[in-house]
């Protein structure tokens, strides 16, 4: 799973139907050892009311989303499966994402 | 799922022929800040998007699913005209 920020919403009238009444997130890849951005850009359905500025889990695979919103027949590949409360990482990653 | 923006359109008569009908569009992929990502793709379009439309795409083998007759060899595909959009800065 990739783990990111959710940095805003988008909302589109013209999609296709699977679309429809799903909430969009944008989320922005966060490194997990380092914390830092990674710069990729994800748009992703919202499974779990992330907001904005949540820190959130994002599958972003296609056959593990299809299931995560239980359609076999949907065409999307991202889906926020969860928003994180913390991170614990061991020592010495820990002091290395602190100095950043 | 990713963002991108329209800049083009390619006509491709001898193509495979579950692809017959697709209408195939030229998109510069971005992401949420503008700022490009790779060189231009080509994709098929499922939502009759216009030049210079952002729209959202997705890639890989969910993007040959809106597309009938089925199992067509599509690895991205246009699913959405971006309305709006509010970010974080």
């Amino acid at each position: 799973m990739t783990y990111g920020e959710v940095v805003g919403s988008l909302w589109a009238t013209i999609q296709e139907k699977d679309y429809q009444g799903k909430k969009l997130l944008i989320v922005e890849g966060i490194d997990l050892a380092e914390g830092t951005k990674t710069g990729e850009t994800i748009i992703a359905i919202d499974l779990v009311d992330a907001g904005i500025g949540d820190k959130v889990l994002v599958i972003y695979e296609g056959g593990s989303a299809r299931l995560a919103l239980k359609d076999e027949k949907t065409c999307a590949e991202a889906v926020v499966a969860g928003v994180v409360d913390q991170i614990k990482l061991i020592p010495s990653y820990e002091t290395r994402r602190n100095l950043r | 799922m990713i963002l991108g923006k329209v800049i083009g359109k390619i006509t491709a008569t001898q193509k495979d022929e579950k692809l017959k009908g697709a209408s195939l569009r030229i998109v510069q992929l971005i992401n949420h800040q503008g700022k490009k990502e790779g060189s231009p793709a080509a994709a098929v379009d499922f939502v009759q998007c216009a030049d210079q439309d952002l729209v959202y795409l997705v890639k890989g083998r969910e993007a040959s699913l809106p597309w009938r007759p089925e199992d067509a060899p599509i690895d991205l595909g246009i699913v959405g005209i971006v309305k709006e959009m509010n970010k974080i800065e």
